[in-house]
C-alpha cells in the first residue's frame, strides 16, 4: 500500500490515459489522486480481510468444493465493489456544490462487445460448473464464485456509472471509464480461469472408474476449448483495459 | 468533447436548494445552453452529485414542469420542451429596450416604421 501509493505522477498518467488529457492542471492531478487514494484506504483493509475468508472457505465449504485460488479471486472482487460501494456514499462535503448536467450511463464507459465476452465466458464457466455438479453432486462453490464474481463486475461498472460526480467532467469521465473498464477486464479473465477450473474438474471426474463414456470425450475438449478461451480473453482484457478511444 | 453545463449550488447562502436549481436550469434553457430537447440527468443523478435529498431537486423539476418546460417519459426521462416564459418575456423586453436605446442614439425617430419594414423583408428569418 505504502509502495503504491497514488502520487501526482500516477494521476497525471490516469488522466493522460484514460480521459484522453494531454496536458492536466495542477487542480484536474489533485482530484484524481485524492479519489486514488480514498479508494485505496477503503480496498486496503477489505483486500487483507479477502486472504482470510478464502483460507477458512474450504472448512466451511468441505474439501469437495475447494477452488483453491479461486476463493481469492471472488473475495477480492467482492471486496473491490465493497469498497466502491462505501466510495459513492461517501457524503459531499463543503457549502458549493457543483454538478454537470450531462447524461450518465453504461454507455461509453465499456465497449458491448467486452460486455459479450464476458457475458459468454461466464456462461460457459457456469455451464461447465454445472456439468461437473451434475455428475459429482460437488463443485457448487464453482458456481457461486462465478455468481459473486458476475455481480460484482456489474456492480462496480453500475457504481462507476451512477456515483456522485467529481467537480472535473473531465477528470470525471477518466474516474469512471477506469473503474468500469478495469472490473470488466479483470471480469473477462477470471471468467476464463473459472473455466479452466471447471474443466479441470470435469478431467478429473473423468478418471473416475465409473464415469460415463461420453466424459471420456468431452473432458479433453473441455481443456483445450479452456485453454483457447484464456487467450481470447487475455487479448480481450488487454483491449478493454488498452487506452481508449476518444472521440 | 464539449463539457455539459454545470449546476452551482451553495447551501449557505439561505436560498433554498431547489430553488437555486430550478433558477439555473431556467437560465440555461433561456440562454439556450440546454435547448429544446435535451435530456436532463436523473433526479437521482443530479440529487447524488449536488450532495442533496432526492425530493429536493424532484421538486426543482416539478415545478418547471408544472410551467411546461419539461416534461417527464419513461424512455426518454427528462427532457426540454419548452422555454421558461417568464424568463422569455424578460429577455424580449431586454432586448427591446437596448434595441430602442441604440436607435435613439443614432437619431432615429420612427422606430416603429423601421421595424415594421423589417418584419415585411421575407429575407430576414
Amino acid at each position: 500500500m505504502i509502495l503504491t501509493w497514488p502520487t501526482g505522477w500516477v494521476g497525471n498518467r490516469v488522466l493522460r490515459r484514460w480521459g484522453d488529457v494531454a496536458d492536466p492542471t495542477a487542480d484536474q492531478i489533485a482530484v484524481v489522486v485524492r479519489y486514488l487514494r480514498e479508494r485505496r484506504i477503503l480496498v486496503a483493509p477489505l483486500m487483507f480481510l479477502a486472504p482470510l475468508t478464502a483460507r477458512a472457505m474450504p472448512a466451511l465449504i468441505g474439501p469437495a468444493n475447494d477452488l483453491g485460488s479461486f476463493h481469492l479471486l471472488g473475495s477480492l472482487l467482492v471486496a473491490w465493489l465493497l469498497a466502491e460501494t462505501l466510495g459513492s456514499l461517501l457524503p459531499r462535503r463543503g457549502a458549493l456544490r457543483t454538478a454537470s448536467l450531462a447524461r450518465r450511463g453504461w454507455r461509453g464507459l465499456v465497449p458491448v462487445w467486452a460486455i459479450g465476452l464476458h457475458l459468454g465466458l461466464t456462461a460457459v464457466a457456469v455451464a461447465f460448473a454445472v456439468v461437473a455438479l451434475a455428475m459429482s453432486g460437488a463443485g457448487w462453490y464453482l458456481i457461486m464464485v462465478v455468481g459473486a464474481s458476475s455481480l460484482a463486475v456489474y456492480g462496480i461498472g453500475w457504481l462507476a456509472a451512477i456515483r456522485p460526480a467529481a467537480a472535473d467532467d473531465r477528470v470525471d469521465g477518466a474516474l469512471r471509464m477506469r473503474s468500469a473498464r478495469v472490473a470488466v477486464g479483470v471480469g473477462v479473465l477470471g471468467s476464463a480461469l473459472l473455466i479452466g477450473a471447471g474443466a479441470d474438474r470435469l478431467a478429473s471426474l473423468a478418471r473416475v472408474s465409473h464415469a460415463p463414456a461420453w466424459l471420456d470425450g468431452f473432458a479433453p475438449v473441455s481443456l483445450w476449448a479452456s485453454v483457447a478461451l484464456l487467450v481470447v480473453a487475455l487479448i480481450g482484457w488487454s483491449r478493454v483495459i488498452g487506452a481508449p478511444k476518444h472521440g | 468533447m464539449a463539457d455539459a453545463p454545470r449546476l452551482v449550488v451553495n447551501v449557505t447562502n439561505g436560498v433554498p436548494p431547489w430553488r437555486q436549481v430550478r433558477d439555473q436550469l431556467s437560465l440555461l434553457i433561456a440562454g439556450g445552453q440546454l435547448p429544446i430537447g435535451a435530456q436532463l440527468p436523473t433526479i437521482r443523478q443530479l440529487a447524488g452529485d449536488l450532495g442533496l435529498a432526492a425530493g429536493t431537486v424532484a421538486r426543482a423539476y416539478r415545478e418547471l414542469e408544472t410551467d411546461g418546460v419539461l416534461h417527464t417519459a419513461r424512455r426518454l426521462g427528462t427532457v426540454v420542451v419548452a422555454l421558461p416564459p417568464g424568463l422569455v418575456a424578460d429577455q424580449v423586453r431586454a432586448l427591446t429596450e437596448e434595441y430602442v436605446a441604440r436607435m435613439r442614439a443614432l437619431g432615429v425617430v420612427d422606430i416603429v416604421a423601421v421595424v415594421g419594414a423589417l418584419c415585411q423583408d421575407r429575407s430576414i428569418r
